[in-house]
């Protein structure tokens, strides 16, 4: 089963086409970062203005890389939430449109759980040949993520652990009370003048440390104990107090208009941010040590609570090295294994839409044409009182 | 067998034209729901016909200016049919609509959109045409208040100015009182009509122009709104409270994009 994918929920827009929901044919993304990172976030009428410019030639250059025709399509899906109802709204138009005027099956896909989905896609080129469903049986490839799994759901609007029992059932067991992982990143990316997106900033700027010396920050951690909830909005403000409060730590980017690619930071090297010892390098590494040893100390607690067998990171923190690392570590002894996405398909990607798309397609499911756009939507999540 | 699709206000305008003769036409009160109402009654006009989309060889759409999020539905919708069927595609100004379904009368024409913070988009237009290829008006496209529109007007036409679109009661009074008997208004209401479109593209696809699907951008006349100083009101408070669903960003004009700034026209 061949679906097309689209993705448009907030600054990037993407097309992929995916076979069974596993191998990827085509997968094409035109990115706004360099228009966006002048503002230091994402500004929602450039972005739908670009999601609808971008769109088409994105849709035909994912036909064209699969060398497929319309004809060799069996479903059309598109995220119709959560993110930028303006973006949004260009995605799955284009999506109900194109499976109107082809005659084919049509599905809107709740981004957080194609995130999840990413899980399923195989590293491009991991030679499955005839990924045809008569071939291999359509309930499981060998290489699956086993279920129950749990979740680590860490982007720059969610953080979330949930336990997934089977296909489409979503236990919610803790979630952060205020920022998101994703969002604590790029805000202290901005109070250290790092650059946009945080994430990748942060980790980058931690990178330049000397492991050999010890870091002479310790940041907070917001335990909230009893709970798998998180919180990230002391530790951004522990990161800015230091800031303000430690002179001379110069925040690179004051004043200046930070360049597509490469941060001040990075221009202008860690001596321009040092001052009485602490550069901002070391604060940087702090704060990821911080959000890391939360996420993976709860993360830990909850795969043996559950007795799961699997644990898989979906968003765009998933990306982070240094959270894989630190889970693959302590999951490891307990024989619990850590199952992430490619990196290139941690982020938004149109590839795990249509993933997440095939198994709702392969049980019939279709969303009429009325389906309309859902910025603030979640994951469908089931009281874990009742599960089964 | 020509679809013309405009959802450019919160009325929206669908019809199937076929021959010169329009097959079937529904205009409606669309709200803000311009993608899911849209491509629901498309189906169901192209069913209540027998028609598959197949059978389609032209889409028109208008391409703005209007509500953002609207003009961007049908201008999505349209370029996906035209790209998904492999055929020709045209987008119109909905102003250029809008003066067309007055174009019989003799003398200057203007037609209105609501723009949101007390101003309106606006064109005029030299009636009668003579027919609708290359019907556009006689100066730009631009947004102003309605008494710099009147100021204008009054300084650059001395017959009767025949009003027609789409106006809040407040616009009207505004215009009548600084034109006085100069002023004409079509009912409000009878705004547009998706086979006026079809008039438009017919006309245009028969000299061979044509937009392409991966081309064809909306006429928004406003620019986005952006803060001057990123740092100070730092932007990503917006989209965090769009994703959770705070602040839906579809305030739509009429009185939409509230604090967008104007291109200086």
């Amino acid at each position: 089963m061949r679906i097309l994918g689209i993705e448009s929920s907030c600054d990037e827009t993407g097309a992929a086409i995916v076979a069974d929901g596993r191998v990827i044919l085509s997968d094409v993304v035109a990115s706004q970062a360099s228009i966006h990172e002048r503002y230091g976030g994402v500004v929602p009428e450039v972005a739908s203005r670009q999601q609808l410019s971008a769109v088409i030639p994105v849709v035909e250059t994912a036909l064209e890389q699969a060398g497929l025709g319309w004809g060799d399509l069996d479903g059309v899906a598109a995220t119709y939430g959560p993110g930028l109802a303006g973006s949004l709204l260009v995605g799955l138009t284009v999506g109900k449109t194109l499976a109107l005027a082809r005659g084919l099956p049509f599905i809107g896909i709740n981004h957080l759980e194609a995130h999840i989905y990413a899980n399923w896609l195989r590293p491009v080129g991991a030679g499955v040949s005839g990924p045809e469903e008569a071939a291999t049986g359509a309930a499981g490839w060998p290489g699956d993520p086993a279920f129950p799994l749990l979740a680590l759901v860490i982007s720059g609007a969610h953080s979330e652990l949930v336990h997934i029992p089977r296909h489409g059932r979503y236990e919610l067991l803790g979630q952060t009370r205020d920022d998101a992982a994703g969002e604590a990143f790029d805000k202290v990316a901005r109070v250290l003048a790092l650059g946009y997106p945080g994430g990748p900033a942060i980790q980058r700027a931690a990178a330049t440390r000397d492991p050999a010396r010890k870091n002479p920050l310790h940041l907070p951690r917001a335990w909230l104990p009893g709970t798998y909830d998180f919180s990230f909005s002391g530790l951004k403000t522990a990161v800015s107090q230091i800031v303000e409060g430690a002179e001379g730590v110069e925040r690179a980017g004051d004043g200046g208009e930070i360049a597509p690619g490469t941060s001040r930071y990075e221009r202008e090297g860690a001596a321009a941010a040092r001052a009485g010892g602490v550069t901002a390098a070391d604060l940087a590494a702090a704060f990821q040590d911080s959000v890391v040893d939360v996420l993976a100390t709860k993360t830990v607690r909850a795969a043996k609570e559950l007795g799961v067998r699997q644990v898989v990171l979906a968003g765009g923190v998933a990306a982070n090295t240094a959270l894989r690392a630190r889970l693959d570590a302590d999951l490891d002894p307990l024989g619990v294994a850590l199952r992430y996405p490619p990196i290139a398909y941690c982020t938004d990607n149109a590839a795990m839409i249509a993933a997440a798309a095939y198994f709702h397609l392969r049980l019939g499911e279709r969303h009429g044409y009325d389906l309309d756009v859902r910025p603030g939507l979640q994951l469908p999540f089931a009281s874990r009182a009742t599960a089964t | 067998m020509l679809l013309a699709l405009d959802t450019s206000t919160s009325f929206a305008s669908v019809a199937l034209v076929h021959d010169g003769r329009t097959l079937i036409e529904l205009d409606w009160e669309v709200g803000r729901n311009h993608s899911a109402e849209l491509l629901a009654r498309l189906d169901w006009l192209l069913a209540q016909r027998g028609i598959t989309p197949a059978r389609l060889d032209g889409i028109a759409v208008a391409s703005g200016p209007g509500s953002f999020n609207g003009v961007r539905v049908a201008v999505a919708a349209a370029k996906s049919l035209a790209f998904a069927l492999g055929v020709p595609l045209s987008g119109h100004p909905t102003l250029d609509v809008i003066a067309w379904g007055v174009s019989h009368v003799r003398g200057p024409i203007c037609a209105l959109l609501e723009a949101g913070r007390g101003q309106v988009y606006a064109a005029t237009y030299a009636g009668p045409a003579p027919s609708a290829a290359g019907w556009a008006p006689t100066g730009a496209y631009a947004i102003r208040t309605p008494a710099e529109l009147a100021a204008l007007l009054r300084t650059a036409i001395c017959e009767p100015v025949v009003f027609c679109g789409e106006w809040r009661p407040e616009t009207g009074a505004a215009l009548a009182e600084a034109l006085g008997e100069t002023a004409r208004f079509s009912p409000v209401g009878g705004g547009r009509r998706a086979s006026w479109l079809a008039d438009l593209a017919l006309a245009r696809l028969a000299r061979g122009e044509r937009d392409a699907p991966e081309a064809l951008e909306p006429l928004y006349l406003r620019r986005p709104h952006i803060t001057s100083s990123a740092k100070a009101a730092p932007r990503l408070a917006e989209r965090d409270g769009a994703r959770e669903g705070v602040a839906r960003p579809t305030p739509e004009a009429p009185g939409g994009e509230g604090a967008a700034r104007a291109i200086p026209s």
